[in-house]
């Protein structure tokens, strides 16, 4: 019987290849939404100081 | 009708804006033996042995210069507000989307017109057919149609002139696979079968798709 | 005036519930794919003609499936959009088409791995895989004509309809592109025929495969409406306060 062709390489590449791909594409995803919700919190806080300090006291 | 009237008033605008100015029928029939010229060295070959890829070099050719003839018809109403004109004239989105099709088509089958003996002399093309001239008009209409919708979109961004062929080429691979292969079935012999019982139907069906979904839907691509 | 303060304050814990949600979606479906990969790789009989290559086969045929899905969903959801002129409509079809866009670049190098050892070329100019490639290209220029467009709502509007495009167009390019092939036959030796007749551990196993990666597939999308709903609240919050400030 002959043996089936020996070309675990290409398997292992298409493997490898769709799991980097899929980790840095949900890795990238989540990262940037770390970032995204730093700053909507960073933004909402300066409203809210920009809120409590009334537009009068602005002027010298 | 109602949508005639202001589609033929568009594209005769078009038209007699290109009858005074020429600049981009003259540059497209430039561009047109430009192409075949550096495509004759591209592909090296024997002289006169052009022929057998004759069919795909006028395609090339044919599909180039209708994303330049296109972009030019959008980007001539960049000057002097005519876009903006045209978006405030009484009419609706479909007639000004029918109206720069019809334009751009016209321009396009002069174009062609010309390219086509002079052509069928540079690459040694053994005949002109009339069904050749079928299969022109409409893979054209296909062009016009899908360029005409693209170049409306690309001419409002900045990126235009990278943009249209990015979105044009992808999106009319079933038009150029068509008249490629009906030009080579028209012009080299074989049997004619194909021609009439696959390629043209698929033509037909190509145009008659985009060219209703197309003007329906491209009042969104001026909004907001 | 609404209280943007307020509102990212109800935005963030509604956030927080939808986050811990989607984490036990996540752990589910690493679940699931852990178990595809045993599948695959333990209990899935080695092709006697291919060898282990075949395998690739078990993420290339559910990651095109997939794509294809996404790009559907992409058109509804474009569609939806124009009706409804709502963002949730409009963050789906652009989650599912980037989404779309990576698992169809998947389906494309897994394809072309496979093409390698099997068929002996890198890349041959077959119905399905060209369909693929010009599928790729329409949905590259539907991310790019999001990105060059000079206004969101712009974008908005002309990715829905390049969406549309996109998707009628795929149906005639296939059948285009099967009729050129015809003419101009490619040899194409192997798996080709075996699509019919699949053994019931080959087509279970594949099916499970397809469900794992469409769990993948639904959490990446979440995840991108997510991002882009965050992306939103940012861009509207620091209008608000332009609109506000006494400075402008």
């Amino acid at each position: 019987m002959e043996l089936p062709p020996q070309n675990l390489p290409f398997l292992f590449a298409a493997f490898a290849v769709a799991w980097i791909v899929f980790f840095a594409y949900a890795g990238y995803m989540s990262w940037k939404r770390q970032t995204a919700q730093r700053e909507l919190r960073e933004l909402s806080d300066e409203w809210q100081t920009q809120r409590n300090t009334p537009p009068e006291n602005d002027g010298p | 009708m109602k949508l005639l009237r202001p589609t033929l008033a568009i594209a005769w605008k078009d038209v007699r804006l290109e009858l005074r100015s020429r600049d981009t029928v003259i540059s497209a029939l430039v561009f047109g033996l430009i192409v075949v010229v550096v495509f004759n060295f591209g592909l090296n070959r024997a002289p006169g042995s052009l022929a057998p890829v004759a069919p795909g070099l006028l395609w090339v050719a044919y599909s180039f210069i209708g994303v330049l003839a296109m972009n030019r018809t959008f980007a001539r109403e960049l000057e002097h507000g005519g876009l903006d004109g045209l978006l405030i004239a009484p009419v609706s989105r479909d007639a000004v989307f029918l109206g720069k099709a019809l334009g751009s088509l016209v321009f396009m089958l002069v174009i062609q017109a010309i390219l086509l003996p002079v052509f069928a002399v540079m690459l040694g093309l053994p005949a002109l057919s009339p069904v050749l001239g079928l299969i022109i008009l409409l893979a054209t209409v296909g062009f016009a149609t899908i360029g005409t919708f693209f170049a409306g979109i690309a001419v409002q961004t900045r990126s235009r002139e990278i943009l249209l062929p990015v979105l044009f080429f992808p999106v009319v691979v079933p038009i150029i696979i068509a008249a490629v292969e009906a030009t080579a079935l028209a012009l080299q012999g074989g049997p004619a079968g194909p021609i009439w019982s696959r390629w043209i139907p698929l033509l037909v069906v190509f145009d008659a798709l985009f060219l209703v979904v197309c003007s329906w839907i491209f009042a969104f691509v001026f909004e907001g | 005036m609404a209280s943007p303060g307020r509102r990212a304050a109800g935005g963030n814990s509604l956030l927080r519930a939808a986050r811990s949600a989607s984490l036990w979606f996540l752990l589910l479906t690493a679940a699931l794919l852990l178990a595809d990969g045993y599948l695959i790789f333990m209990v899935a009989p080695t092709d006697a003609v291919l060898g282990d290559v075949q395998r690739i086969f078990y993420i290339h045929v559910p990651i095109s499936i997939i794509s294809f899905l996404g790009f559907f969903v992409c058109a509804v959801a474009g569609i939806a959009y124009l009706i409804r002129r709502s963002e949730r409509w409009d963050r789906l079809a652009h989650a599912s088409a980037e989404v779309g866009v990576i698992f169809v670049t998947l389906a494309l190098v897994t394809g072309v791995i496979w093409a390698r050892p099997v068929w002996g070329v890198w890349w041959t100019w077959e119905p399905r895989l060209t369909t693929t490639l010009i599928l790729w290209l329409i949905y590259v220029a539907y991310l790019m004509i999001r990105h060059y467009a000079p206004t969101p709502q712009q974008g908005r509007s002309w990715s829905a309809v390049v969406g549309i495009i996109g998707f009628i167009d795929v149906p005639i390019v296939y059948y285009s592109v099967q009729w050129w092939r015809s003419i101009h036959p490619v040899q194409v030796i192997g798996p080709e025929a075996a699509d019919d007749a699949l053994e019931p551990i080959i087509s279970r196993i594949l099916i499970f495969s397809l469900i794992a990666i469409l769990m993948l597939a639904c959490y990446l999308v979440m995840e991108r409406m997510m991002l882009r709903a965050a992306e939103d609240n940012i861009t509207e919050l620091r209008r608000q306060q332009q609109d506000a400030s006494p400075d402008y």
